[in-house]
């Protein structure tokens, strides 16, 4: 069924989908209202096509914020994840001494790592989550989370990305060619040498001494970082974060939806609500198809009245295909909260119109039922 | 309408804003270069079967499979890639099997960054130049390789990985497979970009472009998809405007039934934010043809999505 999506206690809000189906706009909206119900808010958004940037005409810079004003003294503050940054700083916070953390810094592995390669931006959109979070006082945080490929890439990227720079079975790998450990060659295990050898004969020495000069660095901030990582889990599966789920009025976005939903509730993570976004309204204007070839040849009104009913006609078939499959998803999931975001205006691109879905969404500038205050 | 060279070299990678249509156009590109005589292979890299779905056809897997369409289409997988080229290459099978029951191929393509991307990139290659050389029967090249490639947000880091492993890596076959592969993607490949003509998209679109152009990657066309015809056909609008939405509704009703006012208001308002649409539509059109070459695909309003509305769309690419 369909009612306005409530936030009673949540601080944080997780805005997920797969990509295009309006996550910036829905989280953008989110935003405006929770600011606009007197919370201090923030919104960070971590896509790199920085999307979230045109529809709040914010500058484009990453690690910038600005303060967009909305009227009657409500105020919304937005910014732009810095990956590079933000790796660095983290890397800073843990380094215990400036030696290390150059050594880190200036490691080529280091470098690709964490500018150029795919997947450090789920990581350190979580981890920009909880430094804001946890080091700012902020009565609500929306996040827009970055298009990932897997479902819920995001919500394991601190442990994965923790793994693998610390993990076991890395270290084992990496064994001989650490000039750490003493034991050398000695100490690993026949298994782990022959494979070794073999990276080392496929990927080169250098590769592995890259990466083994960046581990042995990296030792002693590991129990740090993995720390860390379960604290920003425990963080997205507390009361005080809510999921929202969104997604197009479309077959293949629905089903999306829904593995998105069931990953969520396998992890014990609290959804608040499903949004179909961009919802087609048909008009139910009919005609007899005999009356039709009357108005297409008759006086000026009456063929403008053809042109628009042949307009309804046009408009009610992707409607029909897009009702039977939001309807097959409401079947397969009947405990849903669902909302429909009806599609408002050709397109949302400035604070009136992200006024407007938020008025949808949360039926008036109310998203809390309980009045305010219920934050913690 | 046709963009030049479409299917003359070796891969074209089909990328956009997520929900703008990559995976349509995509096969849309397969069924027109088929047709014109290619041998084609539809590949996916995201690993969500994005083409089998749309085309309704089982999930091929990492597998390259016929389908009706005179293609054949392929899932690639990283963890599949991997393990093939370790046979392919080093003839590692007993090495291969050690790593997948060890878990170790599971951890490198889903930890290490930017791994999975490049297993995608060299599959690629291994389907069109290293086939080229080996010359197996049992493995035919390509001539061109559609690929229904990451979105314009993670574009950047697909193209560029083969190159980063190449600084990391280097000596031996590897290094020189990498160069190989980055040869492949910067000056063997077309890439098209897919946007929807809205504000959103054409942004993404345009910011992609720079990106390219930054990095002396040659963009070939431009794909405005979703573009939807006008309202009113000639003649008709000033009349349309001038109408009352009781008026409409009786015209519609003739005595037949009773006229509903608000259906007729549903009408307009309706008819109004199609021609806002349009309107927007008009505006990021030509900012979208100062990027490059565009070709323009029909919005459908059709009650079904899937190989039949493909058809149709892959006219626009016919060579």
């Amino acid at each position: 069924m369909t009612e306005g999506l409530v936030l009673d206690g949540r601080r944080v809000v997780v805005v997920c989908g797969s990509g295009g189906v309006g996550k910036t706009t829905i989280s953008a909206a989110v935003a405006v209202a929770l600011a606009r119900a007197g919370k201090r808010t923030i919104v960070l958004a971590v896509d790199p096509a920085r999307r979230l940037a045109t529809t709040l005409r914010l500058p484009k810079a990453p690690g910038q914020r600005s303060v967009v004003q909305l009227g009657d003294g409500a105020r919304l503050t937005a910014l732009l994840l810095d990956t590079k940054r933000t790796f660095d700083e983290l890397i800073e916070r843990h380094a215990g001494t400036a030696e290390r953390r150059d050594r880190i810094l200036s490691n080529r592995f280091y470098q690709r790592l964490a500018g150029t390669l795919a997947g450090t931006h789920e990581y350190m959109a979580m981890e920009r989550l909880y430094q804001l979070a946890t080091t700012e006082d902020w009565e609500a945080i929306v996040i827009d989370t970055p298009p990932t490929r897997s479902a819920l890439a995001f919500l394991d990227a601190p442990r994965r990305m923790t793994d693998f720079l610390g993990g076991r079975m890395f270290r084992w790998l990496l064994w001989p060619y650490r000039r750490a450990g003493t034991a050398g060659m000695w100490g690993a295990s026949l298994g782990a040498r022959a494979l070794s050898r073999t990276i080392g004969r496929i990927a080169g020495g250098e590769l592995l001494a890259d990466i083994a000069e960046f581990l042995s660095a990296f030792e002693g901030m590991y129990e740090g970082f993995k720390e860390r990582a379960r604290r920003v889990y425990d963080l997205l599966s507390e009361e005080q974060t809510a999921f929202l789920v969104v997604t197009a009025p479309e077959r293949a976005s629905l089903q999306e939806a829904g593995h998105f939903v069931d990953r969520l509730s396998e992890a014990g993570m609290h959804l608040a609500g499903t949004v179909v976004n961009r919802w087609q309204r048909a008009p139910s204007l009919r005609i007899a198809p005999e009356r039709m070839d009357h108005l297409r040849r008759g006086n000026a009104e009456e063929r403008a009245a053809a042109a628009l009913l042949e307009l309804a006609e046009r408009l009610r078939r992707p409607s029909e295909r897009q009702r039977a499959a939001v309807g097959e998803f409401e079947r397969d999931r009947p405990d849903l909260q669902l909302s429909r975001v009806p599609e408002l205006a050709a397109e949302v691109t400035d604070l009136p119109g992200l006024e407007a879905v938020s008025r949808v969404l949360f039926e008036t500038f109310a998203p809390f039922r309980q009045g305010e205050g219920t934050l913690s | 309408m046709t963009a030049p060279g479409l299917f003359d070299r070796r891969v074209l990678l089909v990328s956009g804003k997520g929900g703008t249509g990559k995976t349509t156009v995509a096969s849309a590109c397969a069924m027109a270069a088929a047709r014109a005589g290619r041998r084609v292979l539809l590949v996916d890299v995201e690993g969500r079967d994005g083409p089998a779905g749309l085309l309704g056809l089982p999930a091929p897997g990492f597998s390259e499979r016929d389908t009706p369409f005179g293609f054949r289409v392929l899932s690639i997988t990283p963890r599949e890639a991997l393990l093939e080229y370790l046979w392919l290459f080093f003839r590692m099978r007993a090495l291969a099997r050690t790593l997948r029951s060890a878990k170790v191929v599971d951890v490198a393509t889903e930890a290490i960054p930017g791994f999975r991307d490049l297993m995608s990139a060299g599959k690629l290659y291994e389907l069109t130049e290293w086939r080229d050389q080996a010359s197996d029967s049992r493995r035919p090249a390509y001539d061109v390789v559609v690929v229904d490639a990451p979105p314009t947000g993670q574009l950047g880091s697909f193209l560029r990985g083969p190159s980063a492993f190449r600084d990391l890596i280097r000596v031996g076959r590897p290094h020189r497979q990498l160069a190989s592969i980055d040869r492949l993607l910067r000056e063997r490949a077309r890439l098209v970009l897919v946007a929807t003509p809205d504000e959103m998209a054409v942004e993404e679109t345009l910011d992609a472009v720079e990106q390219l152009r930054e990095e002396d990657l040659e963009l070939t066309a431009v794909v405005a998809n979703q573009v939807r015809p006008p309202v009113y056909p000639r003649g008709t609008r000033a009349a349309a405007l001038r109408l009352p939405a009781a008026r409409l509704a009786e015209l519609a009703a003739n005595g037949a039934s009773r006229p509903d006012p608000r259906q007729g208001e549903e009408l307009l308002a309706a008819a109004a934010l199609e021609e806002s649409r349009i309107r927007s539509q008009q505006r990021h059109l030509p900012r979208l043809r100062a990027a490059g070459p565009v070709v323009e695909l029909p919005f459908l309003y059709t009650a079904t999505f899937g190989p039949q509305e493909v058809t149709e769309l892959a006219a626009a690419f016919a060579a």
